[in-house]
């Protein structure tokens, strides 16, 4: 138990600079960007700051965090393999415990971001307001204007906790077998989904675009459980790469 | 007590070792010599769980040391190749090293970056290898693990640096007893160091003696051929060097009071083989073995 405390507390170590900082640079754009609106009335919105609903007016500057939050759990699931894993071995730790470090640190990771993305679309729909702006709500994951809260966040939660399941799954098989894992991806997954051209049957488009309920809930949770198997069944017996700074 | 039972490891077709059984005690240093590629580092990286064995295992204390958080808290392992950090400060990799090593010293690590002049400010991918070399052995030291591994500790450090290291090293080990495994080629200058040496060779471990033991074993016979041959023509000579008439034999073998006497009454020079040379001259020849 005191080496998987240990292990934790490695992966704690920054975690506070890198919350601050992605943060602190996702909250000043969105500052920025409701200062740009409030400034410039006329601004048409498809040239807004933030997201808009395709031809309609509205508008949101929260729900633009979305993808820059998507893109730090990818790279942060990379990190996790590439950056943390060897150093952690290297260190004795063991996969076990690393493994164990790396599902509380997500499930931490994503529920704070969850948290802190659901209080500021709530926001948004506010200042939009206040700003003679019509605010968007729709994020096909959730609902800002008629989901609650507690709703919000445990949806934004567990569409996140997925996403970082899926990559860290990705990161572990690219770092066991190197670019091979892509050629095999690429050919038994991505590539026959897009020949049909239903790209709606990719797991990422899926996980993004369907409205949480209870049931999608229940399978993203289920999709999330089943990548962290795989995972560990990866990570147990992998070897570290020599990789020197 | 390590123990090591029918290891094997091989990286694709490449056997790299072969049914390896080893015993090592507590609180003693070991020096692991072996020819480049024989398996030292694969050796070193299997014990210290960086890589998995095909078959075989290792205790540590009775406890099997893949996977087993118990016995992999009492293991550290300084690499040759460095630490895979990108571009972190020392004093962050310290930090990293102090939350992961269950005995870190805080307080020696302190003294070892004042004695070796570390700059902890300085990212670790702008150090000098020597300078590299030794936040690893900082590392090593001040981890107080029961079971510490240096695999090259002496990659670009100055001859003043190495001393000075092995001279802590014993200073520390006396102090706070814990297995030491080296792992080296500046064999010589360890020699004083090492209690035991594990030599590996063409997959397997070729030797394991105490120092003393293996030194008592080596000679340098160094006289008229005629003189030597016939006391020693049943003795393992692991070397030959012939100069017209007078020849250096190379001998790895015990010599009676009697077969001394009788070499230096027969004007032959008897010396001791100097460790990295015998490990030389044993792994160089496949051993004569004599009755």
């Amino acid at each position: 138990m005191d080496s998987l405390k240990r292990a934790i507390r490695f992966q704690n170590l920054d975690a506070k600079s890198g919350f601050a900082w992605f943060w602190g640079i996702m909250s000043s754009i969105d500052i920025v960007s409701y200062f740009l609106h409030s400034s410039f009335v006329k601004m048409p919105v498809r040239f807004g700051f933030g997201i808009n609903d395709g031809n309609t007016r509205m508008l949101s500057v929260a729900g633009a965090n979305l993808w820059p939050i998507t893109i730090f759990f990818i790279i942060y699931s990379y990190v996790m393999y590439y950056e943390i894993f060897p150093v952690a071995i290297n260190f004795s730790v063991t996969r076990k415990d690393f493994y164990k470090s790396v599902i509380i640190d997500n499930l931490k990771v994503t529920f704070l971001f969850a948290t802190i993305q659901s209080i500021l679309m709530k926001i948004d729909i506010y200042v939009l307001s206040l700003l003679n702006k019509t605010p968007m709500v729709d994020f096909k994951v959730v609902n800002s204007e008629t989901d609650n809260i507690i709703l919000m966040i445990l949806s934004l939660f567990i569409v996140f906790l997925t996403i970082t399941s899926i990559f860290n799954l990705l990161a572990t098989l690219n770092y066991k077998f190197g670019w091979k894992i892509w050629v095999i991806i690429g050919l038994i997954f991505v590539g026959p989904l897009w020949l049909i051209g239903d790209k709606t049957n990719l797991i990422i488009n899926w996980v993004l675009t369907t409205r949480v309920n209870t049931m999608q809930f229940v399978y993203l949770a289920f999709l999330t459980i089943i990548m962290y198997i795989i995972l560990y069944v990866i990570i147990k017996d992998i070897s570290v790469k020599n990789k020197i700074g | 007590m390590i123990e090591i039972k029918n290891l094997s490891k091989s990286y694709g077709k490449t056997k790299v070792l072969t049914d390896i059984n080893l015993t090592l005690e507590e609180n003693k240093i070991y020096g692991l010599l072996g020819r480049n590629g024989v398996g030292k580092t694969t050796l070193i990286n299997l014990i210290s769980n960086q890589i998995k064995a095909d078959t075989g295992k290792i205790l540590i204390d009775d406890e099997e040391i893949f996977e087993n958080s118990k016995a992999m808290e009492n293991v550290c392992l300084v690499k040759e190749k460095g630490i895979p950090v990108d571009n972190d400060r020392v004093k962050r990799i310290f930090r990293i090293a102090s939350i992961l090593y269950k005995d870190w010293d805080e307080d020696y690590k302190d003294f070892l970056v004042r004695e070796f002049k570390v700059d902890v400010n300085k990212r670790y991918n702008k150090l000098s290898r020597g300078n590299q070399t030794l936040v690893g052995l900082i590392i090593g030291l001040a981890s107080r693990s029961k079971l510490t591994i240096f695999d090259e500790p002496s990659l670009g450090l100055d001859a003043a640096v190495r001393y000075k290291f092995y001279n802590i090293l014993l200073e520390d080990v006396q102090s706070n007893p814990r297995t030491i495994i080296i792992s080296t080629h500046l064999i010589d200058e360890v020699t004083n160091l090492f209690e035991e040496v594990i030599i590996l060779k063409d997959e397997k471990v070729f030797l394991k003696d105490e120092v003393t033991k293996l030194l008592e074993k080596g000679y340098f016979l160094n006289g008229k051929e005629d003189k030597i041959l016939p006391i020693v023509k049943n003795k393992n000579i692991i070397h030959k060097e012939q100069f017209g008439s007078s020849i250096i034999i190379g001998l790895y073998d015990t010599l009676s009071q009697e077969e001394k006497q009788l070499l230096k009454k027969n004007n032959v020079e008897i010396s001791s083989i100097p460790l990295q040379k015998l490990f030389v001259y044993l792994t160089e020849n496949s051993v004569k073995e004599g009755n």
